[in-house]
């Protein structure tokens, strides 16, 4: 009946939404894993195996937020973690040059980069937006499948890195580097408090904008998106700009606390960062998922992931049991059951 | 006296909160076509789920010739001779006819030949059987909707069924096709089958059917033989109430100046030349069979579609529209027919949808308001009537009726002055038909113009102020209300 419409609906009480939240099978498995963890190892809960566990979340974590939003459009990006890595070698290369230009040796013997951090930092998101904006623009106004668009542009990066650096690594020596990978507030990582930031930023954007809306739209129904008058080349030329940001982002966490940056670095991460995606919800074809469902897909990965490496599970199982998971999400997810409603 | 070919007895089932089917009981003789009608929601597709597998009975039994079935799957369905041909075309457009046709059964159980001639022949051997002009080599994508039934009722066909399941064949054809597609199944019955027929359409119900049984909430209201009923009385069966055709009929108005005038429009490869002008207040029909071009040509003046010669005028001024986003600027609103595929996002609420078109408006830098989406949408759930549990509820649960109100509701919301709307109430059940009518007849007495499309001729005649009539991308004549005449204007379809 309409009129039931207009009654307002008794908000859930607090007690009884967390206990939905308890309910939601990740939460209860991130639980089980602290508890196995913490039960297995004495090490686990450890201020300094969390620490570890938070940093490495806070990365791949950036990383799987951009391709959530990309993916709610119902696209993909592939070039993530190449675009992670390329922005900061080719922010630390410019730097370089400029140093030259201006007289100054901010490259020294043992292929050492002593330049200003912040240059490379403000270059590295520099370059991680302008890579987005290109992956946006084949995609949108070319009508390039995303797939093939940003598998090109993982492509041409991984080559480009090895280009830029000649197949050395450059350390990254300097303060400022040193801090951003080190620096911690009452044990949490800085940089799982950028990921924080991040992570509430675009959970207000998706949550809270008429732009969450139209990218929720456009991934639920694209025609219907377009007759509905939306900006829909703009909006996923923003989705993929953001994932971008997110990757630049990510690269300077993940090279400051390495303290350096090669070419080969985080190969694979981009099909990590996927996967987290889809055991968060992330529906492949797009309209469904959250940024707060990636959050605890990603603690649920790196809690487990951090718990098979204490146990000394080696990579190769590591991996079978990422795949295992993935076909229990992609097998809980409402998208994968809708298909058999009626 | 031998037992029916198909007999549903007492079947019950639930869902979370609410009963879906209560005791439902009909069957199907040898050589009879028996009708189920009833509302959206009256519990159609949920007997029709459970006669093909798909879902469980909670209580109740499906009989073949007396024996009791159980069907745990659209497989078993087929394996007891009972099959379907599904409203929404289940087929790979990718693939030939006759691949379609066999698919998923090319290697034979029993030896037979299943080779690709072996399948190409068999399927021919179907084609000729209902007596259909139909290439087996084919590609599927290359066919008409009227073609890709006939694939899906040779699809059926090829288990060599008893039964066989008719679940709304014609929500896409047009009339031509329609009475082409009732002389097929006259055809199936002829030759002892039994088939269940569901349709929205009660010309083609009594058309086809020697029973009706009318379904209600679930419930069955009724089985009578089909001429010895009028379609008031069933109309009235349907929907629990005296059923009013007057609320579906036609106001008088005022008609202002023109709104929206088309001069020599030109798409290539769709139509050419089209001119026609609508006024403030009026309702525009344009009629024709399918393949005219009528959707191609809203589409083209929406913006979804490139113009290549001809311009467009509005309120007098010739104006350039690109895109959806350029036409919606210049005050046109479109409600396209396929509402799944171009009209809402399913997965989305009601309220979403609803304020799709007018988020800038109700948002302030960005950020969304929320306090007056809600009364938005609440306000235009209540002016069209629209049956939801709450705002935030998905669409994809709603019925086709109610899913068309949000279609409707969206550009309600909008306010654009001119108003295309194609096929309306495809698919939606007679009262929320009704309603929809007079919220169209409301928008034109309001001053918008509007141009309408719709697959049955009868809805136009009752609806608009002047036809006219397209063929194969040309607009062939044009007509005011005063002339209405459904036999000049069809033939002029073919003319």
């Amino acid at each position: 009946m309409s009129a039931s419409a207009d009654h307002p609906r008794p908000r859930p009480s607090l007690f009884a939404s967390s206990l939905r939240i308890a309910r939601d099978p990740l939460v209860l498995l991130i639980l089980a894993i602290l508890v196995l963890g913490s039960l297995t190892s004495e090490y686990y809960l450890t201020m300094r195996n969390l620490e570890t566990l938070l940093r490495f979340m806070a990365v791949i974590g950036l990383l799987s937020l951009g391709v959530t939003i990309v993916m709610l459009t119902g696209r993909i990006d592939l070039s993530v973690a190449a675009i992670m890595v390329f922005s900061v070698i080719s922010a630390v290369v410019f730097t370089k040059l400029l140093g030259g230009w201006i007289g100054e040796r901010w490259v020294v013997r043992g292929n050492s980069f002593v330049g200003p951090a912040s240059v490379v930092f403000l270059a590295t998101l520099v370059v991680g937006c302008v890579l987005g904006l290109m992956n946006g623009i084949g995609i949108a106004h070319f009508k390039v499948s995303s797939f093939i668009m940003t598998l090109v542009t993982l492509t041409a990066l991984r080559g480009g890195n090895y280009i830029l650096t000649d197949g050395h690594p450059y350390y990254l020596q300097s303060d400022a580097f040193r801090w951003v990978g080190n620096a911690d507030f009452l044990g949490i990582p800085f940089s799982f408090l950028v990921f924080c930031s991040v992570l509430a930023f675009l959970a207000w954007l998706m949550g809270r904008t008429n732009f969450g809306r139209h990218v929720y739209a456009i991934g639920g129904n694209e025609k219907a998106a377009i007759y509905a008058g939306l900006k829909t080349n703009r909006i996923v030329i923003l989705t993929f700009m953001i994932s971008g940001l997110c990757s630049a982002v990510a690269g300077i966490l993940f090279t400051s606390r390495l303290a350096s940056v090669d070419a080969p670095l985080a190969s694979g991460y981009e099909l990590t960062a996927i996967a987290i995606a889809v055991i968060g919800g992330t529906a492949l074809s797009g309209g469904v998922g959250s940024p707060w469902r990636t959050l605890l897909a990603a603690v649920a990965f790196a809690a487990g992931l951090n718990l098979l490496s204490i146990w000394g599970v080696s990579t190769w199982y590591q991996n079978l049991a990422i795949g295992l998971t993935l076909l229990i999400a992609v097998g809980l997810s409402p998208a994968s059951r809708k298909r058999l409603q009626l | 006296m031998t037992a029916p070919l198909l007999q549903v007895q007492d079947v019950s089932r639930s869902f979370p909160g609410v009963k879906a089917l209560s005791d439902v009981s009909f069957s199907v003789e040898a050589g009879e076509v028996h009708a189920l009608v009833g509302e959206n929601g009256a519990g159609k597709s949920t007997l029709l789920s459970i006669m093909n597998g798909l879902l469980q009975p909670d209580e109740g039994q499906i009989l073949a010739e007396g024996e009791p079935l159980t069907l745990g799957g659209p497989a078993d369905a087929i394996a007891h001779r009972l099959a379907m041909v599904h409203q929404e075309l289940v087929l790979c457009p990718n693939l030939t006819v006759a691949e379609n046709v066999f698919l998923g059964r090319e290697t034979a159980a029993n030896g037979e030949s299943r080779s690709n001639q072996g399948v190409v022949a068999r399927t021919q051997a179907l084609i000729d059987e209902i007596k259909v002009d139909l290439d087996p080599n084919a590609l599927v994508g290359d066919l008409s909707l009227n073609e890709r039934q006939i694939v899906e009722i040779c699809r059926a066909l090829s288990s060599r069924p008893k039964v066989i399941v008719f679940d709304e064949p014609t929500a896409s054809l047009d009339d031509e096709q329609t009475e082409h597609l009732l002389e097929i199944i006259r055809k199936l019955r002829q030759s002892g089958l039994g088939i269940v027929y569901v349709s929205h359409r009660l010309s083609e119900i009594f058309a086809i059917s020697d029973r009706i049984t009318v379904l209600r909430d679930g419930k069955v209201v009724g089985t009578t033989r089909a001429e010895g009923i009028t379609e008031q009385k069933l109309v009235s069966m349907m929907v629990g109430r005296e059923y009013d055709p007057s609320s579906m009929s036609y106001r008088e108005r005022n008609l202002g100046e023109v709104a929206l005038e088309a001069i020599n429009l030109t798409s290539k490869g769709h139509f050419a030349g089209v001119s026609f002008r609508v006024r403030k207040g009026e309702i525009l029909g344009i009629a024709g069979l399918l393949g005219c071009q009528r959707e191609a040509v809203v589409r083209a003046i929406f913006g979804a579609l490139p113009v290549h010669a001809g311009s467009i005028e509005i309120h007098g001024k010739p104006v350039r529209i690109g895109s959806p986003r350029q036409a919606i600027d210049h005050g046109i609103s479109f409600m396209p027919a396929d509402r799944k595929d171009e009209g809402l996002v399913l997965d989305m609420s009601v309220e979403d949808n609803l304020c799709l078109t007018v988020l800038d408006s109700l948002s302030a830098g960005g950020l969304l308001r929320s306090g007056k989406r809600r009364d938005l949408t609440r306000s235009l759930i209540a002016r069209l009537a629209t049956k939801v549990s709450s705002r935030k509820q998905p669409v994809r649960g709603l019925s086709g009726g109610n899913q068309q109100k949000v279609v409707i509701g969206k550009w309600l919301a909008r306010k654009g002055d001119i108003v295309i709307a194609e096929d309306p109430t495809r698919g939606v059940d007679i009262g929320a038909k009704a309603e929809i009518w007079s919220v169209l007849q409301e928008m034109a007495s309001e001053g918008k113009a509007i141009i309408l499309i719709a697959s049955e001729l009868e809805e136009l005649l009752g609806a608009c102020d002047r036809i006219i009539a397209m063929n194969r991308g040309r607009v062939t004549s044009e007509y005011l209300r005063k002339d209405f005449d459904a036999e000049a204007i069809a033939h002029s379809f073919v003319a």
